[in-house]
């Protein structure tokens, strides 16, 4: 096979399925009639209503990485610089909020933080408060609990690799100068932990502002997602939802190459092998206050893990702390019922499809860029990791704009939308373990073979393959979970039940008043079991962090 | 007999010449070395001659036939790379067999020229071991197992040893020899290190900048280095300007800023002509009259067997001495000292 013909077919396959779909809706908030204007931003922007689900998507936005960063922060300092007992037990579990979707977390604690909630409850029965507390208010404090909860780990992961690659000779010598401690944070580490921080920063902040399930499932619409979700149903009248897109589009782009810039100018780590910190260990009263600290983080993060599985698990939860009868109704219920049964199948074809185009493309261009000299492989390079400055909702907003009345059009039948858009979300992650896995791959080790006169296909399957493929099917085990709770672009772009994947289903079941949130917490618990085995698989198949897979730029 | 012959091999990268008109010749079962400063081009140079890199002019002969355009499966070249690039993969034997597995030789065979190679380095007891696993020595005896395991005609080294501890590394230098010879194997061995080419070589080309600056024995090169740059790059020199004042048959007469010096004659050389004299600091005698320099002792650096004296003349020339140690009673710190060069130790140096 010519490897320039498959070259060309990637570029081509994401300049139409990623480059178009964005131009075409840059188009579309300028041109009306044919000719260009500003004249859609206007009446935008003229319109309280968006004015206001800008000002408070920023607000979310902002409001998520103060809070991450007060959680992530001290949270990699310990573990990066101090030795407790039962560090290494303690550590994954840090990382358990990153298995359950926000927005299934959301419906599970419905059920606590709701005015007769189990919290109000349990503070009512003790007798703290006499009138039920709105924990969720507008809904907007639901949405920014969930995410915080949820992406502190994001947070965590990056510092965390970030204080690995630290040199701490850098800060010896610092103190060695006379610099204090605030002084030697400020001028020395901070700065070198910056570029780490800004990518975490810049996820968890195009996060916040994109996520459009929690608040669909606390019903509140006063956010960019939200009214971008609505936009979609009279596209053709109001063209108010490529304004939005591309303000989004807009911030994510530069955050996205803010941060490359970041990282692209971070000489410090490679070169030579960092000095490791010596890890203080803690004195037993500071060691009590680190263990309390901890356990209520903990216990605030496992909050929504803990909620879905009580929620799947109670035949009836009325007025009561805890649900007062259990039973396992609804897991039963998971496999009988049409709709779930549709969802499953749909994700798993889907995924399962979009994970095998994800492997195939992902290591061609994984190996296109990293060991081959083709004319424009930067500018495949960057075009492979838009997806990750491009939330799900633009995209899935794009194709919905751009493909309706021809023959992909989602409303007759999403399949194929959905496969390619799943695909193309994940295959930034692929593309880079693999390139990782070439760039390790120091390329003597295949001149080694073809000096001992192997040719190129016995090399690439004794030697490159193998050593290779721990990073590939890592990535497509992550690509794999990820699709099937994929959220944004599966809410948007199935729109006959029989379409639905998962999270539509998930979605769909909450807002049904009988049984439906239990079996949606059902079918969410069993999700949460497959996103959290993956990532324990792929982190069993390649010893380097997950970490990797969370980063920007 | 020639068995490697290199002929005006140029290379260019980025508008750099890395290469110039590079030509010279190995001979069978010889350990010929590639000395120069890093960036000299010395990589590059080996690459060429393993096919990984394809030279801009020049042709590559092997045994009599042009591999120029040969792929580097085919060259029958074998390759020990700086960072050794083993497999982490394949365990210790599996690295070393590859190599016959890919050329299907019978299993029974594989078997008993990898069991003979593992011997021969001392690699027998690790041969279930992964890479990741050993440590740098026996890592590189790996890099060096898997390379002569298919009995290649010509065995190219960059660097090998430059990851190694000074200790082993003189280790390894004896251990390379001693394979050399059991094997019989012709090499060509790229390194920056030019105690390690004295050592082990049997003939060695200097080269500077892209350019093969001379070719010889480590004797040869040492002691009848062709200018400034070999002579420095081999060791310490001590050199004078000088004018030639008169030759005849045995010597050539200069005038130096230290007075008239006697030199060997070695080549054509014109009276009146412009040139540079050096010596080594071990090439000194005492108590004779003949190419006598007289100074003041501005330091001695004690080096455990040897000493280096550094002289400074009146005419604020500064030289510098090696002598044995058992000599320092003989000297003091700011005493005076004088010391005569023979004139067969005398080089004399175009000026660049």
């Amino acid at each position: 096979m010519n490897i320039r013909k498959v070259y060309i077919f990637c570029f081509c396959f994401l300049l139409y399925f990623l480059v178009y779909p964005l131009a075409y809706i840059l188009t579309q908030s300028f041109v009306v009639d044919g000719r260009l204007t500003l004249e859609i931003f206007k009446n935008a922007l003229a319109n309280y209503v968006i004015r206001r689900a800008i000002a408070n998507s920023f607000m979310l936005g902002i409001l998520v990485v103060i809070s991450t960063t007060a959680i992530g922060f001290p949270l990699a300092f310990v573990f990066a610089r101090c030795r407790f007992p039962g560090k290494n037990f303690l550590r994954p579990l840090f990382f358990l909020p990153l298995i359950v979707s926000p927005f299934v977390g959301a419906i599970g604690m419905m059920q606590i933080l709701s005015r007769f909630g189990s919290l109000n409850l349990l503070l009512f029965h003790t007798g703290i408060i006499r009138h039920p507390v709105s924990w969720l208010g507008s809904g907007f404090a639901g949405i920014f609990i969930l995410l915080t909860l949820h992406l502190y780990p994001i947070m965590f992961l990056n510092l965390s690799s970030a204080l690995n690659d630290f040199d701490i000779s850098t800060e010896e010598a610092s103190y060695n100068l006379g610099a204090g401690l605030f002084r030697t944070f400020r001028m020395i580490t901070f700065p070198l932990l910056l570029p780490g921080y800004f990518a975490a920063a810049s996820i968890i902040i195009i996060w916040a502002l994109t996520d459009l399930g929690t608040p669909l499932v606390f019903e509140y619409r006063d956010l960019i997602s939200v009214q971008i979700f609505n936009g979609i149903k009279d596209i053709n009248t109001n063209p108010q939802g490529y304004a939005l897109v591309l303000l989004v589009v807009l911030i994510t782009l530069l955050l996205f190459m803010t941060t490359k810039r970041l990282i692209g100018k971070r000489p410090y780590t490679s070169g030579r092998t960092a000095a490791n910190a010596v890890e203080k260990r803690l004195p037993g009263k500071k060691l009590i206050l680190l263990y309390v600290l901890m356990g209520m983080l903990l216990s605030a993060s496992l909050l929504p893990h803990i909620s879905i599985i009580l929620s799947s698990l109670s035949k009836k939860w009325f007025f009561t702390v805890f649900p007062s009868e259990y039973t396992g109704e609804f897991y039963r219920t998971v496999f009988l019922h049409h709709l779930t049964k549709t969802g499953i199948f749909n994700s798993i074809f889907l995924s399962t499809a979009s994970t095998i185009v994800d492997l195939l493309m992902g290591f061609t261009i994984g190996f296109i860029l990293a060991r081959t000299k083709l004319k424009g492989r930067n500018l495949l390079d960057l075009l492979v990791m838009l997806p990750l400055a491009i939330p799900g909702i633009v995209m899935a907003f794009g194709y919905f704009s751009l493909f309706s009345n021809t023959i992909l059009d989602p409303r007759k039948n999403p399949i194929i939308l959905l496969i390619i858009s799943y695909s193309i979300r994940r295959l930034p992650y692929l593309v880079r373990s693999t390139y990782s896995s070439f760039q390790q791959l120091s390329e003597s080790v295949e001149e080694a073979s073809f000096s001992l006169g192997a040719d190129t296909l016995t090399t690439f399957r004794r030697i490159t393959f193998p050593l290779v493929s721990p990073g590939l099917f890592a990535g497509g085990i992550l690509a794999f979970s990820f699709s099937v709770m994929e959220v944004s672009s599966s809410l948007i772009l199935a729109v006959r039940e029989r379409h639905y994947p998962i999270a539509k289903v998930i979605y769909t079941l909450s807002g049904r008043v009988t049984d439906g949130p239990y079996v949606a917490c059902a079918l969410g618990v069993m999700g949460m079991i497959l996103v959290g085995l993956s990532y324990y698989l792929s982190s069993r198949l390649v010893s380097k962090k997950i970490g990797e897979f969370f980063r920007l730029g | 007999m020639d068995i490697l012959e290199l002929k005006g091999i140029s290379k260019r990268f980025d508008k750099q010449d890395v290469l110039k008109n590079v030509t010279f010749s190995v001979d069978e079962d010889e350990i010929f070395f590639i000395l120069g400063p890093s960036g000299c081009g010395k990589t590059t140079l080996l690459r060429i001659i393993a096919g990984f890199t394809s030279p801009d002019a020049g042709s590559i002969i092997l045994s009599g036939r042009d591999i120029t355009r040969v792929p580097p499966a085919t060259r029958n070249i074998g390759l020990v790379f700086q960072n050794y690039a083993l497999w982490p993969h394949l365990n210790v034997w599996k690295n070393v067999s590859y190599g016959l597995e890919i050329k299907r030789l019978p299993p029974e065979i594989i078997r008993r020229k990898t069991e003979r190679v593992l011997q021969i380095t001392k690699l027998t007891p690790f041969s279930n071991q992964f890479p990741p696993k050993l440590s740098g020595g026996q890592q590189q005896r790996v890099a060096l197992a898997r390379a002569i395991v298919t009995e290649p005609k010509v065995l190219l080294l960059d660097e090998p040893l430059s990851n190694l501890d000074a200790k082993l590394r003189e280790e390894m230098r004896d251990e390379i020899k001693r394979i050399q010879r059991e094997t019989g194997i012709t090499m060509v061995y790229v390194t920056h290190d030019q105690k390690e080419a004295m050592a082990m070589g049997t003939r060695i080309a200097v080269m500077n900048e892209g350019r093969l600056v001379q070719t010889g024995t480590p004797f040869h090169i040492y002691c009848e280095p062709v200018n400034k740059f070999v002579a420095s790059f081999l060791g310490d020199i001590n050199i004078l300007r000088a004018k030639i004042t008169e030759t005849d048959d045995r010597y050539v007469r200069v005038i130096t800023g230290e007075g008239k010096f006697s030199v060997a004659r070695k080549t054509d050389l014109e009276t009146g002509q412009e040139v540079e004299i050096g010596f080594r600091p071990e090439n000194v005698f005492y108590g004779q009259q003949e190419n006598l320099i007289t100074g003041r002792i501005a330091d001695i650096e004690y080096q455990g067997e040897t000493v280096k004296v550094s002289v400074i003349t009146d005419n604020k020339n500064n030289f510098k001495l090696r002598m044995f140690s058992g000599e320092l009673k003989n000297i003091k710190l700011e005493g005076r000292i004088s010391f005569s060069v023979s004139p067969d130790d005398l080089i004399i140096l175009p000026v660049q």
